[in-house]
């Protein structure tokens, strides 16, 4: 009788620890996840990155504003990108040059049609003058950057 | 008598534990709240974001010199910037486009070269 009590008293006492426990890790992780949510927030700095991206193609394309070369490997050469967090397309008069994922070109056509994308990349478009054969042409240089985990 | 005894100094050590692992893991707890609420995290994500514009926006062949606390460590990793907080620490990537850059950690400054 005596034994059959102090199990069931250490089996309740065993419940009562678990129970102390298992409020105090939900209250831990409770605070732990909103201090993480409030204090990992990123700063989005793609657009910059697009920018100073788009100049420097500009630059290894046309030094000075002067056509030197334009082809896959001199933009790789460039600049070394990855091409599943980037889509850069130029074009300069009729010939247009496509790398990277195209699937970001079509969410940055989605939200130019006001269409809330709820992760987005950051697109920029820039046209540079540049002189090719003596003549004045426009180069135009797009990037979509991805890289949402680092920036958003 | 004595079986009291031995019930008592069973419950001793049970109480000593929970409240061992009570204190272990509140004091966790506040570390991390305290090294978040001092802006670590943070702190590692700008300066590797920052690193990363400058260096991008840098000329080939020029040489950025970047001041910062003495515990601050900025590495490449592929072409990307890691920055840590202590030596101890995982750091923080940033995916970046670097090309055969070359870092040097100077106590409170690191020196970048790039090709």
């Amino acid at each position: 009788m005596m034994n059959r009590t102090n199990k069931k008293a250490q089996m309740g006492y065993g419940m009562e620890w678990l129970y102390k426990m298992v409020i105090i890790v939900v209250i831990a992780g409770g605070i732990v996840f909103v201090v993480l949510s409030h204090y990992s927030k990123q700063v989005d700095v793609r657009d910059l990155e697009a920018s100073i991206i788009s100049r420097k193609l500009a630059e290894c394309i046309a030094p000075n504003g002067i056509f030197k070369e334009f082809s896959n490997s001199s933009v790789i050469e460039c600049i070394p990108v990855d091409e599943r967090n980037i889509y850069i397309n130029i074009t300069l008069g009729n010939d247009c040059l496509p790398i990277g994922d195209d699937f970001l070109l079509k969410l940055c056509q989605t939200m130019e049609q006001k269409m809330k994308v709820a992760k987005y990349p950051s697109c920029n478009y820039a046209n540079y003058m540049i002189i090719k054969d003596g003549k004045a042409e426009k180069l135009g240089i797009f990037i979509a950057i991805n890289k949402i985990e680092s920036n958003l | 008598m004595l079986n009291d005894k031995k019930g008592d100094f069973e419950l001793g050590w049970e109480k000593l534990f929970e409240i061992i692992f009570v204190v272990m893991l509140f004091g966790a707890l506040f570390w991390f709240v305290g090294s978040q609420g001092k802006g670590d995290l943070a702190q590692e994500q700008v300066i590797a974001k920052e690193t990363c514009l400058l260096a991008a926006s840098s000329p080939s062949g020029s040489a950025l010199e970047i001041g910062h606390a003495k515990n601050i460590v900025i590495e490449s990793k592929g072409s990307g910037i890691v920055v840590k907080n202590s030596k101890s620490s995982l750091g923080y990537l940033y995916p970046c486009y670097l090309k055969d850059a070359e870092f040097m950690n100077k106590d409170d400054k690191t020196y970048i070269g790039i090709k």
